[in-house]
């Protein structure tokens, strides 16, 4: 067939069901990041091909039900029954097929074509669980079943066909469809027909909607739904059968309308598991309990949790800083001299040079430089989501947050905000209180995210030698401590409710992360890291220079349009010994993302020097080898560097740190190791960067955005000149 | 089904398997863990329960952790004793486990927080949760 036919197909599931791992297995690298429509909540979308069909994926949020309770759950769920997608793929984690399965008769009584996936059938057979899916699909009224392992990509073939099969008949099925159902009971049944008729003719709400999945949702007691019925002034009649209806279940379930619902569809759902799962008489233990019993120990869960993020970190600062000067040394010295030798071959006029060498490749090199160390972070925030663990942190932290008023839910965004805080922002989605939302959105720009981490490498290194693991680790420390008294401080001030919040929070089982789903938290995220690089940063250093070199032709730094804004502002940090116009400026630059810190500092300090290097023959063939030779004794001295993590003393520390990378040296100079400290403690507090700040002006509106850029502003300075005037009372300056 | 008494699932110990009975709070909260699975009538295996932690439940072949506060809004029933708290009263402090790693350090966390807390009368429930 020549002609090709769209289809939209929605992905959803309960939390932890292993989605991602489908839409990365169905769409492979045809994948990208958007918004929803009219929110600034990330979408993921892909697409694939199916014989003749072309398949637009969305992957909604993991749901546990249709009835929303935060705001990822409103996503999902405005969007299964309001965009209409063709076809639905539930992805159901086969080891705990009950609690899965209420979601699933939930969409089939939307009424939407679907596709069940049994995922995750590996660990069901390893705990001994034997389920039949004929029986299952017949239960369900003949959905089509398929058994899958998606990181395995085992039974991709048969949800293919299965897809395939459904796409040909949907023409001819839809409308014709037989309504899937449960049978409620006689009680609610009887409500159920009496609100059918009368929902089915109010257009206000019925949307083309199935008018008994609306009469359900509204015994049920659904907000937006009740809401939308009394803004109707013709509604009046639903609204009063409504409460006469709900008045005689509660006389007849005492719990209430809406949890004798949710009992009968859960009944329903034990029917279908006693008609189609197999237990093993004797349960095994299994690992995960068995983990469980050390990782959430009451007295063990918390040192471990410690050592682990310990571990992670010194990772990161050891094992990246040996390809972090490989890097350096590829852009600092052989691309700028090569851009050098073909920019002089074509005669190009001296300000293009400049542009080039002291602009991009000083500006973008600066900080592709930490590439290296992101690989490494984020395989570790991948292996930390991915094993399960985090949510075991989480329980495990419980205590320390409801002691801030949050609760455990909240540590996830602010160890995600390690890596970054514009995803760590979007993921306080999953908080069910605004009031935790703000209060978490407000903490996560203190956890040192990844772009900070190139300022601190380069300066410790630089100015602290063998001490710098020591500096950068304790920076990271202080970012978690002010989060704490921020977090008590504006708990107590500004969200004066003192009821905790409620933590209900599923754990589930472990699992072995697989180097295909590290691949793609990996590559994804270093990925627009890179993008940001090739736009954003590199934006902004051309536009550094331009600034540095303005007014055209000036002798200078100092004296540019640059220096002088930055000398301006210098004055304010010179109670905090960094009041020099280079320092200033980097810090106003770095508003545009920290990285861009780095890379100021680059154009700054090295502006003429690279020029220097920059003439000479160029031999590409030695060039190359050298580069390669480079990576090689990077990595063995990354893999001496790992051991030494994973046993210390086990190899002798030797006396030779990293060579600091060029900047350094200047560094090195310019900087006592005071002004050095202040700078970094600046740096890890100061407002994180426009992308942050745009991540919570659309969540929470720009009043919570000036705060949180406000107060960053002054606690940093508050901090940086604390610790300088410290310091120099105790005479370390 | 016993008559034995109701009482908060807060108030459960480590080991216990108690039967939901019914909500303390009634409308969203009750609705959300219901949906959960938490529905009336359902065997909770209360899998760890510390002071300062939220308590750990197996329902319905899923785990959850539900903090003390929630845990008050759940009215449950004794269905069957925690194993380890019958052998403490026979045995005394003394008895370790198979892994002794994790059988001692959970004897150690057990008696902090006793005093005060509402105990069941002792009822000796049968078959069990699956």
């Amino acid at each position: 067939m020549a002609e090709t036919r769209k289809l939209t197909l929605a992905l959803a599931g309960n939390p932890n069901a292993g989605k991602s791992t489908l839409f990365n297995a169905l769409t492979g690298s045809h994948q990208h990041v958007g918004n929803w429509p009219g929110k600034t909540v990330e979408s993921k979308r892909g697409h694939f091909r199916l014989d003749s069909w072309e398949m637009e994926v969305v992957d909604l949020p993991g749901t546990y039900s249709l009835t929303a309770y935060s705001e990822e759950e409103l996503i999902a769920r405005d969007y299964l029954r309001s965009d209409n997608p063709d076809l639905v793929v539930v992805v159901v984690d086969a080891s705990n097929l009950e609690r899965n399965l209420y979601l699933v008769t939930q969409i089939l009584e939307l009424g939407l074509p679907m596709v069940l996936v049994l995922n995750m059938s590996d660990v069901a057979r390893a705990m001994g669980l034997r389920i039949d899916k004929q029986a299952v699909s017949q239960q369900l009224g003949g959905v089509a079943v398929v058994e899958m392992t998606a990181t395995r990509r085992e039974g991709l073939d048969e949800l293919r066909q299965a897809l395939m099969n459904l796409a040909e008949e949907l023409p001819g099925k839809k409308g014709s469809r037989r309504p899937f159902r449960i049978d409620y009971g006689p009680e609610i049944e009887a409500e159920i027909d009496a609100l059918v008729e009368r929902v089915a003719n109010r257009p206000v709400i019925s949307q083309g909607l199935e008018p008994r999945w609306l009469a359900v949702k509204l015994l049920e007691g659904e907000p937006d739904l009740l809401r939308s019925l009394e803004q109707d002034p013709g509604a009046k009649d639903i609204l009063e059968v409504l409460r006469s209806a709900q008045q005689r279940l509660e006389a007849r379930y005492p719990e209430g309308a809406a949890i004798a619902v949710a009992d009968k569809r859960y009944a329903f759902v034990s029917r279908v598991v006693a008609e189609s799962l197999s237990r093993p008489r004797q349960a095994p233990t299994t690992l995960s309990e068995r983990l469980d019993r050390v990782l959430t120990h009451p007295l063990l869960g918390v040192p471990i949790f410690l050592g682990v993020m310990y571990f992670v970190f010194r990772l990161i600062v050891d094992v990246s800083a040996p390809y972090l000067e490989w890097v350096d040394y590829i852009f600092g010295e052989v691309l700028a001299r090569w851009a050098l030798a073909g920019i002089g071959a074509l005669g190009a006029p001296e300000w293009l040079r400049s542009l080039l060498v002291e602009g991009v490749i000083a500006g973008v090199g600066g900080v592709l430089v930490f590439v290296p160390g992101l690989i490494v972070l984020f395989t570790f925030i991948g292996i930390l989501e991915d094993s399960g663990y985090l949510a075991r942190a989480a329980f495990v932290m419980n205590r320390f947050m409801s002691f801030l008023g949050l609760s455990g839910k909240s540590f996830v965004p602010l160890v995600l905000g390690f890596g970054c805080a514009v995803p760590a922002i979007y993921a306080t989605r999953t908080l069910d209180r605004r009031r935790d939302r703000i209060l978490t959105a407000l903490l996560v720009p203190l956890m040192s995210c990844s772009a900070r981490l190139p300022v601190y490498v380069v300066f410790s290194l630089a100015l602290f030698g063998p001490k710098a693991n020591l500096v950068i680790w304790s920076l990271y420390a202080l970012g978690v401590f002010m989060a704490a008294l921020v977090g008590l401080l504006f708990g107590r001030l500004l969200f004066r409710s003192e009821v905790a919040p409620h933590f209900v929070l599923e754990l589930p089982l472990y699992r072995l992360p697989t180097l295909r789903g590290l691949w793609f938290h990996v590559s994804g995220r270093v990925g627009r890291f890179l993008r940001h690089a090739g736009t954003v940063i590199l934006a902004a250093s051309v536009a550094i220079w331009f600034l540095l070199n303005m007014p055209w032709g000036t002798a200078s730094l100092e004296r540019s349009w640059f220096g002088s804004v930055s000398k301006a502002i210098a004055p304010l940090y010179r109670p905090a010994g960094f009041g020099k116009w280079e320092a200033a400026g980097s810090l106003l630059a770095g508003l545009v993302a920290k990285e861009v810190v780095v890379s100021t500092m680059s154009q700054v300090y090295l502006g003429g020097e690279a020029q220097a290097s920059g003439s000479g023959e160029v031999d590409v063939l030695a060039d190359l080898k050298e580069v390669g030779a480079g990576f090689l004794s990077a990595s063995v001295e990354a893999g001496k560097r790992l051991l030494d993590v994973v046993a210390p003393g086990w190899r002798p520390l030797s006396g030779t740190g990293v060579e600091s990378p060029a900047l350094g040296k200047v560094l090195a100079v310019q900087f006592t190791p005071l002004s050095a400290v202040a700078f970094l403690v600046y740096v890890l507090l100061y407002v994180p960067c426009v992308a942050t700040l745009g991540a919570i002006r659309g969540e929470f509106g720009h009043r919570w955005a000036s705060f949180s850029a406000a107060y960053q502003l002054v606690l940093a300075w508050i901090m940086a000149v604390g610790v300088y005037q410290i310091g120099r009372l105790l005479g370390l300056g | 089904m016993s008559k034995a008494k109701e009482f908060l699932l807060s108030a459960a110990a480590e080991g216990d398997v108690v039967i939901l009975r019914g909500f303390e709070s009634s409308g969203r909260q009750a609705h959300r863990l219901a949906e959960l699975g938490l529905t009336p009538g359902i065997p909770i295996r209360v899998l760890q329960a510390a002071p300062g932690q939220p308590i750990l439940i197996q329902v319905r072949g899923t785990r959850l952790a539900v903090d003390r506060e929630t845990a008050a809004c759940m009215r449950v029933q004794m269905h069957r004793h925690g194993p380890r708290r019958r052998h403490r009263r026979r045995m005394g402090r003394g008895r370790r486990g198979s892994r002794p790693w994790s059988m001692g350090l959970r004897g150690l966390g057990r008696g902090w927080w006793k005093s005060g807390r509402h105990r069941p009368p002792d009822e000796e429930g049968h078959g069990g949760n699956s």
